[in-house]
């Protein structure tokens, strides 16, 4: 047996998945343990490759805002006017007359009227952005294998890819199939493509809701001033500094808010998912657009578990994180552990643990750590599958 | 000075017209040709990454720089046979080698190559670099960069033993050579029995 001979065989092992017939039975051994060797690898390419598949919705996203951002910009070009156009004509020098006094007066006015009323596409666009992690209701319009379409107060369709996601009934606990149309669905994941119309969503947990009350059917408003509501909707941007929220007002008006992140965490954390709470916007130092989403009493139960009376079911645990691992961790619960799986893209928020975001993405350890974990149990497994992790202090 | 696989080479494949054609238009950085490459290349570049660093959002946000980084270098890429896949890589295995150096400077770090750049390996029992079994975990670490190199490429990324070996700028029988002392080496630190001390090399 010469290392060549070796090196070869085991080559052409590799290639057939067969040993060579004529390996002597030395070689056979040694050929054996290195293949035993290989199918150690391939038990983490599994895993590896699901990671990739599931990460690759918003690289792409990201990479398509990178492109766009590299197109040159449109370059002023200046054309040599042979003669006065007809506005010029109209407003020029000395021609310019009573009747274009009138139309410069209309034209004006109409220009104002327009600028004045709330510009629908513009809101929207606004609210969301690619890579956004977003919890938001709506109603199942349609189903398919790839996920759903939901009608949403907000921007009208949405799509759902719901090939990852999981599925939560009305009590919290993991279901076996997709909602059906016509059922209201709270809808929590990272948003794929935020172009005005075609607003897609990669869902992590869609979970049946007690429908929201749908406003007056006006477009959203930008609010400047404090005011009490009900959150419709939550965004968080990808580096976790930027913080929307969807606030419908009593008066049936729905407003986006540019809200503080620190403030929706403890409200991520106190609720699980802040849907359907209501909350009263404030604004401390009386900063614009940096206030403040405080629950009000009662704008959710506060039974202690995460429920609350209009909102989806996620369920809301807190305590101490150990074990962690790239696949789950143990949260130590007052009344005991609970095994928590993990997905590759699951939210988590530094709250009040003194980490930053770039540390976590930099992959600080966040074992020891107390935490809130708001999700759902398999009751198949009995294990808690995370939505949304917002940590706090070392205890 | 240039890491293997991402300058220029002489053609090592016959001439796969549509992957030049491809890659002409992205030197002219044409978007459509660049979201093609990036749809056929992200995943693998992806667990190229996941395999050596311990951060599954890490080796996300690196994986997006690669093809940042390669669009702003497109007009430099001289395509002349060599597998776009492989300036890809090229570019990872550098982006990869700073974030860990970096991250050495600051403190101790999970990520599997870490040890060898920093001189020593962990004798602490590591966190899953990947969604790795502990033991294996561990048994990785045991091998050298080049093993860890060889056992990406031609377990992970599907490689041949002949783009391995021109990514690795060794010969086909080094590469042969090193596959088995890698897996010789890891079989070892798993715990195998009955192995001789230097993988029966």
């Amino acid at each position: 047996m010469t290392r060549d001979r070796l090196d070869d065989l085991l080559q052409r092992a590799l290639e057939t998945g067969a040993i060579p017939p004529e390996a002597a039975a030395d070689e056979c051994a040694e050929l054996e343990r290195l293949l035993a060797a290989r199918a150690d690898i391939e038990t983490i390419r599994a895993g590896i490759d699901a990671e990739a598949a599931d990460a690759l919705p918003a690289a792409r996203a990201r990479f398509q805002r990178y492109l766009a951002a590299q197109r040159p910009a449109p370059v002023e070009v200046r054309a040599a006017a042979a003669r006065p156009g007809r506005f010029e004509r109209l407003f020029g020098g000395r021609r310019l007359s009573l009747a274009g006094s009138l139309a410069a007066i209309l034209l004006v006015a109409a220009v104002a009227l327009f600028v004045s009323r709330p510009f629908h596409g513009a809101q929207q666009v606004q609210a969301l952005g690619v890579d956004d992690y977003v919890q938001l209701t709506g109603t199942v319009a349609a189903a398919d294998a790839s996920g759903l379409t939901i009608e949403t107060a907000e921007f009208g369709r949405v799509a759902v890819a719901a090939s990852g996601a999981t599925f939560l009934d009305a009590a919290g606990a993991v279901m076996d199939r997709p909602p059906r149309p016509g059922e209201a669905v709270s809808v929590a994941g990272f948003v794929r493509d935020a172009r005005q119309g075609r607003l897609a969503i990669d869902g992590q947990t869609v979970a049946l809701a007690a429908a929201l009350p749908g406003g007056d059917g006006r477009p959203l408003e930008r609010l400047a001033a404090p005011a009490e509501g009900t959150v419709t909707l939550v965004a968080i941007d990808r580096d976790g500094k930027e913080a929307r929220a969807v606030i419908l007002l009593p008066d049936g008006r729905r407003a986006l808010v540019e809200v503080d992140v620190d403030s929706l965490g403890q409200l991520l954390a106190a609720t699980g998912s802040p849907l359907g709470s209501k909350v009263k916007i404030d604004q401390p130092g009386g900063r614009l657009l940096e206030m403040r989403l405080d629950p009000l009493p009662g704008g959710h139960d506060g039974d202690g578990d995460g429920h609350h009376r209009d909102g989806p079911p996620l369920t809301r645990l807190t305590g101490t994180l150990q074990n962690v691992s790239a696949t789950g961790f143990t949260l130590q619960a007052a009344d005991g552990p609970v095994q928590v799986v993990r997905r590759p893209r699951l939210k988590i928020l530094p709250g009040e643990s003194g980490l930053t975001m770039a540390d976590l993405r930099g992959g600080a350890s966040i074992e020891g750590y107390t935490a809130t974990v708001a999700g759902g149990f398999d009751p198949r497994t009995g294990a808690f599958i995370a939505e949304l992790v917002v940590l706090g202090p070392k205890p | 000075m240039r890491e293997p696989g991402e300058g220029p080479h002489e053609p090592t494949h016959e001439g796969d017209q549509a992957d030049a054609d491809l890659a002409a238009r992205a030197a002219r950085r044409e978007p459509a040709a660049w979201e093609a490459l990036f749809d056929a290349h992200y995943r693998r570049i992806y667990a190229y990454l996941r395999f050596r660093l311990a951060s599954p959002d890490e080796a996300e946000d690196l994986a997006s720089q690669v093809f940042e980084t390669a669009y702003a270098r497109a007009d430099a890429f001289d395509y002349r046979g060599v597998p776009i896949e492989a300036w890809l890589l090229g570019i990872a295995r550098n982006l990869a080698r700073d974030v860990i150096k970096k991250r050495i400077r600051r403190g101790p770090t999970d990520d599997l190559e870490a040890a060898d750049l920093a001189g020593a390996l962990a004798d602490d029992d590591p966190a899953p670099a990947i969604q790795l079994r502990s033991d294996l975990a561990g048994a990785l670490r045991c091998l050298t960069e080049d093993q860890r190199e060889v056992i990406r490429l031609r377990f992970l990324l599907d490689k041949s033993v002949a783009e391995t070996a021109h990514l690795m700028d060794r010969s086909e029988d080094a590469v042969k050579n090193l596959q088995r002392r890698a897996l010789a080496a890891l079989h070892r630190a798993l715990g195998g029995e009955a192995y001789p001390a230097g993988g029966g090399a």
